[in-house]
């Protein structure tokens, strides 16, 4: 609790923002029913970072997966603690996803 | 993350059906109710089904889709049968609940066009099952029928999200068919009821037990049980739910030919309601109502105490059933509802535990 605490008070620059610390918040992400982050799930497709504005382009497993509104809002609400501008986030259906999109480490831990 | 408010009503709709639901069952099973009387004795079954569960469905993939003009069908199973106490007319209530049954095969068809996978097809399969049983229902058949039907379109509707869980593993082609085979094992068995019940029972109980094996095998629950608390809390209720699954699966199997009234109908029924379902929601609450509701539920070991209620009321009831003693499954619809009760209180505690820590921290800050 301390860490968000600290986060929130020194929200980053946009302009020091990297796509690399937009991954790490994702990294905390985490899909309750199977307790892996979107990232390692590979929900995440795309990361860009404007001048004004975070545009994130994300799937789910299923167009009828109940957690899509959680996950959107999550996603939002994390990178919001470190920088303070609008978040976009586009949830796309193209290219569908598959099981070759999570990271060997989660699959491995699948098998 | 602000609490979606529209949605409450929904959800107190699901509610109040459960509620009458559990209050007409305990009626049934002969616990003096002051409101229930014989015109709406024989509707336990399709309250708890489409009045509760249709109600929790259309919501939940209403809520996944973001169509707002789905949310008719969770509005019209959910207040159907609020329509009794107005005395409507039941046939205007079953065609109600018919519509909200299409509703769902609409969202479905909507999911197809982005998403043409296995998991979703056996989803349709599953409301034409129930769309058959509410027909029939409409119809005025036999109840000991239709409730196959409506146990199908169940137990499609969970097989169909268990099984889009599970592709985040990797199985082979011959499992892929095995499953595809019970699937129309199930599909076939129910067309045959129609002709030789008895037969057809027992052929459902087969593919019921070999869907529970296949899930044995290969649902993703069984890898969560090294997980962190909440994970494989519900991994436990998901595991529970198909150990349920094959008790109804053997019963229905060993005998067949069901009549109402029948001990042992109670027993396959309701091991698989109580059992299989309701260890499914309990599994899905915790991560289901932060999802519809967008209210954080904070995980307490005291979940399991509403899991091992449910246990030990459904084997009493079970016990009761195989031995024909009448008062012990008096006394077991009581623990089932007590269990059902707990449930709702532990999830209400939680969710008022978690705003306190919330409102703690945002102080502390």
């Amino acid at each position: 609790m301390s860490i968000f605490k600290f986060i929130k008070k020194e929200k980053t620059k946009l302009s020091n923002i990297t796509i690399k610390d937009i991954t790490k918040v994702l990294n905390e992400v985490i899909d309750p029913e199977t307790n892996i982050n979107i990232i390692d799930l590979g929900l995440i497709y795309d990361i860009k970072i404007y001048k004004e504005k975070i545009n994130i382009k994300m799937t789910m497993t299923t167009p009828i997966c109940p957690m899509t509104s959680y996950l959107i809002d999550s996603v939002i609400q994390s990178i919001k603690e470190i920088v303070d501008i609008p978040v976009d986030v586009e949830l796309v259906w193209e290219p569908r996803w598959n099981r070759e999109m999570i990271s060997e480490e989660v699959k491995n831990h699948l098998v | 993350m602000t609490i979606n408010y529209k949605l409450i009503p929904f959800l107190l709709l699901a509610i109040f059906n459960i509620v009458i639901g559990i209050l007409i069952g305990l009626y049934r099973s002969g616990w003096q109710i002051n409101f229930v009387n014989q015109d709406i004795v024989y509707l336990h079954g399709p309250i708890m089904i489409n009045g509760f569960l249709l109600t929790l469905i259309n919501l939940e993939r209403t809520v996944a889709i973001r169509k707002k003009v789905a949310f008719i069908g969770a509005f019209l199973s959910g207040i159907s049968f609020f329509l009794l106490f107005l005395e409507v007319d039941q046939l205007i209530i079953k065609f109600l609940i018919l519509l909200s049954s299409f509703n769902l095969i609409f969202i479905y068809l909507y999911a197809l066009k982005i998403d043409k996978e296995i998991h979703i097809y056996i989803q349709i399969m599953g409301t034409c099952f129930l769309i058959i049983g509410n027909i029939l229902w409409i119809y005025n058949y036999y109840f000991t029928h239709i409730s196959l039907w409506w146990i199908s379109f169940l137990l499609f509707t969970i097989s169909g999200e268990r099984l889009e869980l599970s592709k985040l593993k990797n199985f082979s082609n011959t499992s892929k068919k095995i499953f595809i085979l019970s699937i129309l094992l199930t599909t076939s068995s129910l067309f045959l009821s129609f002709y030789s019940y008895n037969i057809s029972t027992r052929i459902l109980g087969i593919s019921f037990f070999i869907i529970m094996l296949w899930f044995f095998k290969y649902d993703i629950a069984l890898n969560m049980l090294k997980n962190n608390s909440l994970t494989r809390f519900i991994a436990i209720c998901i595991i529970n739910g198909y150990l349920w699954l094959g008790i109804s699966s053997m019963i229905i199997i060993i005998n067949g030919q069901f009549i109402i009234g029948n001990f042992l109908y109670d027993a396959f029924l309701h091991s698989f309601f109580l059992g299989f379902v309701i260890s499914m929601i309990f599994a899905h609450a915790p991560i289901i109502f932060p999802a519809i509701l967008r209210i954080k539920i904070n995980y307490s070991h005291i979940f399991y105490t509403h899991l091992v209620f449910l246990n030990i009321s459904i084997i009493t009831r079970i016990i009761a059933d195989i031995m024909n003693l009448y008062y012990l499954l008096k006394i077991s619809t009581i623990l089932n509802s007590m269990a059902i009760l707990l449930f709702l209180i532990n999830t209400l505690i939680s969710i008022k535990i978690n705003y306190q820590i919330r409102k703690d921290v945002i102080n502390e800050i």
